[in-house]
C-alpha cells in the first residue's frame, strides 16, 4: 500500500515537473516575440524620422505582422497570466501600426479587461493609449487618402472632435500614473498627444491645401480647435506638451527631430 | 529516511526550484524592455508651422502684392517661414522677433512684387539667406547694434531694399552679396549720421553691388580672383566715400532714386573698369576720393557723366598716359591717383571746354597728360631732365596748374584732335623751359621755383604762342621761348654773377618780368639771338658788383633787369654805353625805392 502511495505521488511531481519545463518553453518563446517586436519598433522609428511614419512596404509592416500571427488569443490564453497585460499591448500596437485599427482597439480592451493589467504599469498605460492612438491614426490615414488637402466642411464634419477626444484619452492616460510608473512611459504618453496635436496642427494647416485664400478658414479651425481644448491655443498646448519632456530625453531628442519634417 | 523518501524529496525539492526558476523568468520577460513606435505623421510639421505662421502675423507677407504672394504651401513657404524667423533671430533680442521680420520683410516689396517664385530656390532666397546669414554674425559680433534704430540694422534694410532691382540669377554665387554687405557693416555699422538718410543709402549700396556684380561677370578665373582681392580691399571704403557723396549730392536724385542707383552703379563701374590693370595703384584712400569726386561730377553732370563709358575713358587714358614707358619716369606710382583725381575733377568743373559734347571720348586731359610727360621727361626736356627736381607734391600741383590751363584753351594748348604729343603747344613749352634750364638745372631752380616757372612761362606763352613757339618742330630748340630762357639762364650762370644774387627765387622773379616784355617786343629780341636779354641780365649784375653794389639786391635785382631791357628794346639805352647804363640804373632803382 505504501508503496503504491508513493509511486503515484512520484508520478505527480513528474508531471507536475513536466508543466513547469513547458511553461519554461513558453515564456522563452514569448522572449523571441518581444525581441521580434524590439525589432520592429526600431525600423518604425526610423521611418517616422524619416518619411513622417508611414510604414507601407516596410521591413517594419512584416514583422508586426508576424507578431500578430504569433499572439492569436489562443497563443496569449497559452501565457503565463502575468505574461498577458504585455502580450496584448504587444499585439495591440502591431496591429495599431499595420493599420488595423479596430483589431488594435480590441486588443485593448481586451488587455485592460484582464485582472491583473494594473500590475504592469508601463503595459496598463499603453493599452490605456491605444484607444487614442487608433483614433489619430484614423484621422491621418483619411487626411492622406484624400490627398493631403481637405475642405472647411469636410474638416469641420470629420476632425476636430475626433482629434480632441484623442487628446483628451491622452491627457487622461498621462494622468493615470501610478507610484511604479516609470518616468519613460509618461514621456512617451506626452510625445503621442504631441504627435496627435501636431497633426491636428498639419490638417487644419492643409484646409484649402495651404493656400492663402484659405487662411480665414483655417483661423477659424484654430479657434475652434482652441475651444475643444479648454480655451487653449493648439500651439501652446503642443509646446506644453514638448516641455513637458525633460530636453535631455531621448524621446524629446524625437520630438525635436520629427519636429523638423 | 529509506532511499524511496530520498528520492521523493529530491524531486520535490526539484520541482520547488524548477517553480522558481520559472518564476524568475516570467518576471524577467514581463519587465524586460519594450520600445516603442513614435506613430506617424498626417503631414509636414514645419510646413504646418510656416502656414500658421503666414495665416496669422506674417498674412501680409502671403496676401496679395505681399512678397510671398505666389508661394503655394509646400517647401518653399517653409523656406520663406524660416527666412523670416532668422531675419527676427538676427534683429536680436530687442526687437520683436517675427514682428518685426515681417516688417522688414514688407519693406521689400518694392523689388519683391516683382519677383515671381520668390522662394528657397529662387536666387532672391538666396541672397536673403546670405543677407541674414552676414546680419547674424555681425549682431553676434557687434551686440551694440542690436537696437531698433541702429546703424547696423539699418545698414542690412538698406541693403535689402537697395538690391532690391538687381537681376540675380539663377546659380550666381552670393559671395559678392556677403562681402559687400559685411563692408557695408564694416563702413557704416557705427556710423549713425550716415546712415541716417535711408534712402540714399538704398540707392547707394543697391548701386555698388550692381557694379561689382557687373564688374565680376565674364572674367577669367585668374582675373577673379585678383578681381576679387581688389573688391575685398575697396569695397568698404568705396561704400563709405559713396555715402559721403550721395548724403551731400541732392543732384543725384534728381529723377529719382532709380537714376541715382543708376548713377552710383554707373559710376563705380567706371573707375573699376578705368583702373583695370592698374589697381595696385590705387589706395584705398585713393579710390574712396576718386569715387566721392566722380558721384559729385555725376551729380552736377549728369547727362555726360552718366554715361559710364565716358568717365571710364577719362580715368583710363588718363592711368594709361601716366604709366606709359616715358611718363614713368616722370610719374611715380604714387602721382597717378592723385593726378587722375585731378583729372577728374578738372573735366567735372570743366565740361564746357573739355569735353565736345560731339566726340565726348575725345579726351584733352589725357592729352596733357601726354604732353606733361614728354615736356618734362622725354629728350624734348634735354639730357639733363629736370623730372628729378619734383617731388611727388610738387609734381601732382605743377599737373593741376596744367590741368587749369588746358581746361582754359584745350585746343590752344594741345593743338587739334590727335595732335602728335611732342608737336604741342604744352610739351613743347614744357620742353622749352626744362632744355634752357641746361645741364644743372637745379642751380637755378629748385621743385617749387620751377614749377611757378612753369605756370608762368605758359601764361606768357599761350597769349603768344604762335611766335614764341615753332609747332612746325617737335625740337624745342626752335622755339624762340627757348632761346630766351637760354639766354636768361646762360647770364644767370655767367661769372658775372659776384656777389650770387642770382638765386633760384631771383632767377624765378626775373624770368616771370622778362618774359612778358620779351614776348612783346619779339623782333628786336630774336634779332641778336636774344643776346639783349643776356646783357641786360649782365649789366646788372655788373653794376651790382660796381658802382651801385650797395643798392642793388636779390629784391629788386629782377625790376632792375626788367627796367634796363625795356629802356634797352624801346631803344633809349644802349648795353655798350657803360655810364648811359649805370645813369638807367640810378634812375630805375630811385623809383623802385
Amino acid at each position: 500500500m505504501h508503496t503504491a502511495v508513493r509511486r503515484s505521488r512520484g508520478l505527480l511531481l513528474a508531471a507536475w515537473a513536466g508543466l513547469l519545463l513547458t511553461g519554461c518553453f513558453e515564456t522563452l518563446n514569448y522572449r523571441h516575440i518581444q525581441d521580434d517586436f524590439n525589432a520592429a519598433v526600431e525600423t518604425d522609428n526610423v521611418q517616422s524620422v524619416d518619411a513622417l511614419g508611414a510604414l507601407s512596404g516596410t521591413d517594419a509592416v512584416q514583422r508586426y505582422t508576424d507578431i500578430q500571427a504569433k499572439l492569436t488569443d489562443k497563443d496569449i490564453d497559452g501565457l503565463d497570466d502575468r505574461l498577458k497585460p504585455n502580450a496584448y499591448a504587444i499585439r495591440a500596437v502591431s496591429q495599431w501600426r499595420c493599420g488595423k485599427l479596430t483589431e488594435a482597439r480590441n486588443s485593448a480592451m481586451k488587455g485592460l479587461g484582464l485582472p491583473n493589467v494594473a500590475d504592469s504599469p508601463r503595459d496598463h498605460i499603453v493599452l490605456t493609449m491605444i484607444p487614442a492612438l487608433v483614433i489619430d491614426q484614423e484621422l491621418v490615414s483619411k487626411f492622406k487618402a484624400g490627398g493631403g488637402t481637405v475642405s472647411e466642411a469636410r474638416y469641420n464634419a470629420t476632425y476636430p472632435s475626433d482629434f480632441a477626444t484623442a487628446a483628451d484619452m491622452l491627457k487622461d492616460a498621462a494622468s493615470k500614473v501610478q507610484p511604479g510608473t516609470p518616468d519613460a512611459i509618461i514621456f512617451y504618453v506626452h510625445l503621442q498627444r504631441w504627435r496627435v496635436l501636431q497633426n491636428w496642427s498639419v490638417v487644419i494647416s492643409m484646409i484649402d491645401g495651404g493656400a492663402a485664400a484659405g487662411g480665414e478658414a483655417r483661423e477659424r479651425a484654430r479657434e475652434r480647435a482652441k475651444s475643444l481644448l479648454g480655451g487653449r491655443d493648439l500651439l501652446a498646448e503642443i509646446n506644453s506638451e514638448q516641455a513637458l519632456v525633460p530636453a535631455d530625453h531621448p524621446i524629446r531628442k524625437a520630438m525635436e527631430a520629427v519636429a523638423l519634417q | 529516511m529509506g532511499e524511496v523518501e530520498l528520492a521523493l524529496f529530491a524531486i520535490q525539492a526539484g520541482v520547488k526550484i524548477g517553480r522558481k526558476i520559472y518564476d524568475a523568468l516570467v518576471d524577467e520577460t514581463v519587465e524586460a524592455p519594450l520600445l516603442l513606435p513614435i506613430g506617424e505623421l498626417a503631414g509636414s510639421i514645419t510646413l504646418a508651422r510656416a502656414i500658421e505662421f503666414f495665416d496669422g502675423e506674417g498674412k501680409a507677407l502671403r496676401a496679395a502684392g505681399g512678397p510671398y504672394h505666389d508661394l503655394p504651401a509646400g517647401p518653399a513657404l517653409v523656406q520663406a517661414y524660416f527666412t523670416v524667423a532668422r531675419v527676427g533671430e538676427a534683429l536680436g533680442p530687442n526687437s520683436r522677433g517675427t514682428s518685426d521680420a515681417v516688417e522688414v520683410i514688407q519693406n521689400l516689396n518694392a523689388f519683391e512684387q516683382h519677383k515671381k517664385g520668390f522662394g528657397p530656390h529662387s536666387p532672391w532666397q538666396r541672397i536673403l539667406g546670405t543677407v541674414v546669414e552676414v546680419g547674424i554674425d555681425y549682431f553676434v559680433a557687434n551686440p551694440q547694434a542690436l537696437g531698433k534704430d541702429s546703424s547696423g540694422r539699418h545698414v542690412v534694410e538698406a541693403f535689402l531694399v537697395g538690391i532690391g532691382d538687381v537681376d540675380f540669377a539663377e546659380g550666381e554665387p552670393t559671395d559678392l552679396v556677403r562681402d559687400t554687405l559685411m563692408a557695408a557693416l564694416k563702413a557704416l555699422g557705427d556710423n549713425a549720421a550716415l546712415v541716417s538718410n535711408d534712402k540714399r543709402i538704398n540707392v547707394l549700396l543697391g548701386g555698388v553691388t550692381s557694379a561689382l556684380r557687373q564688374d565680376l561677370k565674364g572674367l577669367s578665373l585668374g582675373e577673379l580672383a585678383r578681381r576679387d582681392q581688389l573688391l575685398q580691399r575697396i569695397t568698404a571704403s568705396i561704400i563709405r566715400a559713396g555715402a559721403g557723396a550721395v548724403a551731400n549730392n541732392p543732384d543725384l536724385f534728381i529723377g529719382g532714386d532709380g537714376k541715382a542707383k543708376e548713377a552710383v552703379r554707373s559710376t563705380l563701374s567706371a573707375i573699376l573698369g578705368g583702373i583695370r590693370d592698374s589697381e595696385d595703384l590705387f589706395s584705398n584712400d585713393a579710390l574712396e576720393r576718386l569715387f566721392s569726386i566722380t558721384l559729385t561730377a555725376v551729380g552736377q553732370n549728369s547727362t555726360l557723366f552718366s554715361n559710364d563709358k565716358f568717365v571710364q575713358a577719362i580715368i583710363k587714358n588718363t592711368v594709361t598716359e601716366l604709366t606709359r614707358v616715358d611718363a614713368r619716369k616722370l610719374f611715380s606710382g604714387a602721382t597717378v591717383e592723385a593726378i587722375t583725381r585731378d583729372a577728374l575733377e578738372t573735366v567735372a568743373e570743366n565740361s564746357e571746354t573739355l569735353i565736345d559734347p560731339t566726340d565726348p571720348q575725345h579726351q584733352f586731359i589725357a592729352s596733357a597728360v601726354a604732353a606733361l610727360a614728354q615736356g618734362l621727361a622725354s629728350d624734348l626736356a634735354g639730357p639733363d631732365s629736370v623730372k628729378d627736381l619734383f617731388s611727388t607734391t610738387q609734381l601732382v600741383h605743377l599737373t593741376q596748374i596744367v590741368f587749369r590751363e588746358v581746361a582754359k584753351n584745350p585746343e590752344h594748348l594741345l593743338g587739334g584732335k590727335g595732335a602728335d604729343p611732342r608737336r604741342t603747344a604744352l610739351a613743347q613749352i614744357l620742353g622749352s623751359v626744362a632744355s634752357a634750364l641746361g645741364a644743372e638745372p637745379s642751380k637755378l631752380v629748385n621743385g617749387q621755383t620751377l614749377v611757378e616757372l612753369i605756370e608762368s612761362t605758359l601764361r606768357v606763352a599761350l597769349k603768344n604762342r604762335d611766335k614764341l613757339l615753332n609747332l612746325a618742330s617737335s625740337d624745342p630748340e626752335t622755339n624762340a621761348l627757348f632761346t630766351v630762357l637760354a639766354a636768361l639762364a646762360d647770364a644767370a650762370l655767367s661769372a658775372g654773377d659776384v656777389r650770387k644774387l642770382m638765386d633760384r627765387d631771383v632767377f624765378l622773379a626775373t624770368a616771370q618780368r622778362v618774359l612778358p616784355l620779351v614776348s612783346a617786343n619779339l623782333d628786336a629780341v630774336l634779332g641778336g639771338d636774344a643776346q639783349l636779354v643776356k646783357g641786360a641780365v649782365l649789366a646788372a649784375l655788373q653794376l651790382s658788383s660796381g658802382t651801385l653794389q650797395n643798392r642793388i639786391n636779390g629784391e629788386n635785382l629782377p625790376s632792375l633787369i626788367e627796367g634796363l631791357l625795356r629802356s634797352v628794346l624801346q631803344q633809349q639805352l644802349s648795353l655798350t654805353d657803360a655810364p648811359a647804363v649805370a645813369n638807367a640804373a640810378d634812375q630805375l632803382l630811385r623809383l623802385a625805392a
